[in-house]
């Protein structure tokens, strides 16, 4: 598995609120993890920082050869873990007050996975031919839109566009959305926080991952150019996964520099 | 902040209410000895500045307002990182406490309140102000029953913050307007809407809109029709129900135009000649609202009006017709031209015929016939030419031809057998032999210098093949074979050119970088024949649970991890502990088998830095001792210390990061009647009853204790 991560503060805002990671585990499980984080000075970075620690201090020795399901449960496991540890710290300390982080982390066996998700940070699965949303953002614009009281467009010209329905470590408890995975060897994940996704089109998110004469590093700082150049307002993340071992594929897209 | 004395002016008395953007105490007005309720904003917002000259801002012109039922702004300040407003106090509760005890009210009553809450409204609008957070916890009723609706223009100082722009969860939605919920423009009619919600639940207790979540809510208040207030409540007149239904109409339009009309309806709506009021109808209104919803879209710039797209098109038809017909025209063109052309070239080559025919009369020369002179000697070949009276063209073409000794002609211009004039010349071609190619040396230059060799030497680019493979031993990018060897001779033309170059060793060990300074692991990461990544100069600084300065992590490759040369590595830095990190130190009492004999004791703990660290690996005691252990503890990470005597596991002790935070951790107990100062893993003494080790710097209460000494007594200073 080939794997980028890239994290912008943007030009506005003087703290990065959110956190990516990315790795292969022991048990040969690659996760990959983006929070963004909200709540204020210390305390969105705190949060998202907490979340994305205890997943992967909960998921670090998962066993190998999980079915799916079991995937997901570990994975939920892990996340409602963070919710406890995230809520507690935010409920005893007045400087953590109200603290949160959104989260999408994903699991991924081989080709196969889950993906656990809460907020309005997203997963999109992209190839040559199509890019396709895997999550559905738990925001009210998007409730507003599914029930067709406002256009895309109104959506995105919303006032509370960045008001979530759901977060991690905001309340006692909370619901992990599981969505299964699965990849074929042509495909890209992408993890990316609103940052990216209210500012760069899906069209020039396919594009530019599409753009496989660069490498997959390169394509990571394009998309962030790209988020930057549109305003910038947010934090930016970004993270791609691509398979490695397709045929011709190192050469093609230049991964055996 | 009890006790405090804000801006040298006000004195903080008590806590009184708090809500998702302040906390709210009652306060002494030192300066004109009166109460006040100061307002102090959370934590989160103070290092926001644009929403601290927002919040300033709106502040100052709801300042503006003076009106019995607007509580008075006295003040705005700054204390460090402390920003407040100073009001005017409001003894009494509000209306959320007071609907909670008392609604249903008596329509009397309910009509009362609304009354004032309209007339401040008014007042607000009329300076055009719009509340935007209408609900009851922002209507205090004072002891004198007087209503005052408070925190004018907050909730656009709250929206505007870049906390919220940044993400916030959906907070409470039972007042949202749905022109709020839409995203639409708020104004004065979005009060109008909160208020009627207000209304209805004093008269019936309860909410129109109700769900299990705030998004549900909020759909409700978009969709969906609310059980009608006299369906729940009998006893309220008609004419008061009308004023809810109108006031809560999902279209701005058909609410109250202003808080004025809501208030003389208000004023009216109990008097006797209203009783029989009939119930308010918007079947019509509604009706027509639907048409204009359906109209609406016909006018969106992606359906283009028929019109628009009809007329291009139109002439588009006509420009290709105007085509086709210039097509039908040309033909009969192309016909004409071809037809003059082949005429004249008929008629010019029969005259040129004829004239050759006449000259050839005039002038006649004996004809010869060519030999062959292919494979013979260029000597052997002038000579059977010159013999034929042939003249040979100078210069003789010389070049390299396979098949074909140097000194041999291997093409003539005119074929063997063909009949030629005396005197008329003739040209060949003589080979210059094979083309030979000695191979230069070309390892250890880089590719390019060597097929540039190449080339220079005339050897066809398309002969030289590039491959690369792992070669421990030469750099990359270096030749380091090659076929055909050094020295031999080629056929130039066939040749072919195979060039090894190296893409340098195959692959290296990924150093182990961890807890290595930023400088070791930059030194050890060019040692390994790796570079550091392009992003941010290859280093990160973010907080963990490593000291100060030691790489914590080394992305994307592992220690010992088989990686290619000049991949690109990534480290990460402490920045020190995270602020929500607590150092604690656990003051641990433990005795030896038997007082006044030796015993070896040996300490482990496990804590956020990692599991089973080794902080006493042997140490004799002969009395009780109370050793000081440092722990660092994180939210998610709670400390075990274990205590083993003689080799022997004596005891664990949990000390969990909430305990240590708040004071409430266990402190052990040992049954040893007598004790001794306590020690420290160095054996220097420290003084009695020190609060020792605690982490207060990044404002943690620092109320948390370990104390050995003082047994039994859980002291909690809060």
């Amino acid at each position: 598995m080939n794997m980028v991560q890239r994290s912008d503060v943007g030009r506005v805002r003087t703290v990065n609120e959110d956190l990516s990671w990315v790795q292969a585990l022991d048990s040969g499980v690659t996760l990959a993890i983006v929070a963004d984080g909200m709540g204020g000075h210390q305390a969105g970075d705190t949060a998202s920082r907490l979340a994305v620690e205890t997943v992967t201090q909960q998921l670090m020795s998962l066993r190998s050869g999980l079915s799916a399901e079991e995937l997901g449960d570990a994975l939920a496991a892990a996340i409602l873990r963070a919710n406890r540890v995230i809520y507690e710290l935010a409920s005893q300390d007045r400087k953590y007050h109200n603290m949160g982080t959104t989260i999408v982390a994903v699991l991924l066996d081989g080709l196969k996975g889950m993906i656990g998700h809460i907020g309005d940070s997203r997963v999109y699965r992209i190839n040559e031919d199509t890019i396709e949303q895997l999550t559905e953002d738990h925001s009210l614009v998007h409730e507003l839109v599914k029930k067709g009281q406002i256009s895309n467009e109104e959506a995105q010209h919303h006032p509370m566009k960045n008001v979530v329905t759901r977060a991690l470590g905001t309340d006692p408890h909370v619901s992990v959305e599981l969505i299964p995975v699965a990849l074929t060897q042509h495909d890209t994940l992408m993890l990316c926080s609103d940052g990216l996704s209210n500012r760069v089109s899906e069209d020039e998110m396919k594009n530019t991952v599409n753009t496989v004469q660069d490498s997959l590093a390169a394509r990571a700082d394009q998309l962030l150019q790209m988020a930057l150049q549109a305003g910038g307002e947010d934090n930016i993340t970004v993270v791609l996964l691509e398979q490695t071992s397709g045929i011709n594929d190192s050469a093609v897209k230049g991964w055996a520099e | 902040m009890i006790g405090h004395e804000l801006g040298g002016r006000y004195e903080i008395l008590t806590r009184v209410g708090g809500g998702g953007m302040a906390l709210v105490y009652k306060a002494q007005d030192l300066l004109l000895g009166r109460n006040v309720a100061v307002k102090i904003l959370r934590q989160e917002f103070v290092h926001d500045e644009e929403f601290i000259r927002r919040f300033r801002r709106e502040a100052q012109s709801a300042a503006a307002l003076s009106h019995p039922n607007v509580v008075s702004i006295y003040d705005v300040g700054q204390e460090e990182d402390v920003h407040y407003i100073v009001m005017e106090y409001v003894e009494g509760q509000n209306l959320n406490e007071y609907i909670k005890e008392k609604a249903p009210l008596q329509a009397e009553e309910a009509i009362h309140i609304a009354m004032q809450i309209c007339d401040a409204l008014d007042h607000a609008h009329q300076n055009e102000i719009i509340h935007r957070d209408i609900k009851p916890h922002n209507i205090l009723i004072g002891k004198n029953g007087r209503v005052k609706v408070t925190d004018f223009g907050i909730a656009r100082a709250v929206t505007s913050s870049t906390i919220t722009h940044a993400g916030s969860v959906l907070g409470s939605v039972h007042y949202f307007s749905p022109e709020h919920a839409k995203g639409v423009a708020t104004g004065a009619k979005s009060d109008l809407y909160s208020l009627g919600i207000v209304i209805y639940q004093m008269l019936t207790a309860r909410l129109p809109f109700l769900g299990e979540s705030p998004i549900s809510v909020a759909l409700k208040h978009l969709q969906d029709e609310f059980e009608e207030p006299r369906v729940v409540n009998p006893l309220i007149p008609q004419s008061v129900e009308n004023i809810i239904l109108k006031s809560m109409r999902k279209n701005p339009q058909e609410r109250y135009q202003s808080a004025k009309e809501m208030m003389a309806d208000l004023d009216t709506c109990l008097s006797a000649n209203r009783l029989h009021e009939k119930k308010i109808d918007f079947i019509d209104d509604a009706f027509i609202d639907e048409q204009k919803t359906r109209v609406i879209p016909a006018i969106k710039p992606d359906r283009v009006p028929p019109k628009k797209t009809a007329a291009p098109v139109t002439r588009v038809v006509k420009e290709e017709e105007a085509e086709q017909e210039i097509e039908t025209t040309e033909p009969k063109k192309k016909w004409v031209k071809p037809t003059i052309w082949v005429s004249a070239t008929v008629v010019f080559l029969a005259v040129m015929l004829g004239v050759v025919l006449y000259v050839q009369k005039l002038v006649y020369v004996p004809e010869v016939t060519v030999p062959n002179l292919v494979k013979l000697t260029e000597e052997e070949a002038r000579k059977q030419l010159t013999e034929l009276g042939i003249e040979i063209e100078e210069p003789v073409t010389r070049a390299n031809k396979e098949g074909f000794d140097k000194g041999i002609v291997f093409e003539q211009s005119k074929p063997e057998g063909s009949k030629v004039k005396e005197g008329s010349s003739i040209s060949i071609s003589v080979s210059e032999g094979v083309p030979t190619f000695k191979m230069p040396d070309v390892t250890n230059k880089s590719y390019a210098d060597a097929r540039q060799e190449l080339i220079n030497l005339k050897v066809p680019e398309n002969q030289i093949t590039k491959v690369e493979e792992n070669n421990d031993n030469v750099a990359a990018g270096l030749v380091f074979a090659q076929t055909p060897e050094v020295g031999t001779d080629s056929d130039l033309t066939q040749v072919q050119v195979r060039l090894t170059v190296s893409k340098g060793s195959a692959e290296v060990d990924m150093p182990n970088l961890i807890t290595m300074t930023e400088d070791e692991a930059k030194a050890a990461i060019q040692k390994a024949n790796l570079k550091l990544a392009a992003e941010s100069g290859g280093v990160k600084r973010e907080p963990s649970y490593f000291p100060k300065g030691e790489v914590f992590k080394q992305w994307p490759y592992e220690p010992k991890e088989k990686v290619e040369p000049n991949s690109e590595v990534m480290i990460y830095v402490s920045s020190g502990y995270p602020p929500e990190a607590i150092e604690y130190t656990f003051n641990l009492p433990v005795a030896p088998v038997e007082e006044g004999k030796k015993s070896t004791i040996r300490i482990v703990y496990s804590d956020a830095r990692g599991e089973n660290i080794e902080w006493i690996a042997a140490q004799t005691i002969s009395q009780v001792q109370t050793f000081a252990v440092d722990l660092v503890l994180a939210p998610n990470k709670d400390g075990v210390v274990n205590v083993y005597r003689n080799k022997e596991f004596l005891d664990s002790y949990p000390v969990s990061y909430f305990d240590a935070k708040n004071g409430t951790v266990q402190i052990p107990q040992i049954d040893v009647p007598a004790t001794t100062d306590p020690v420290t893993d160095d054996g220097t003494m420290t003084d009695e009853g020190t609060d020792i080790g605690f982490d207060n710097g990044n404002g943690n209460n620092g109320n948390g204790h370990g104390n050995g000494k003082e047994k039994k007594d859980k002291h909690n200073d809060n």
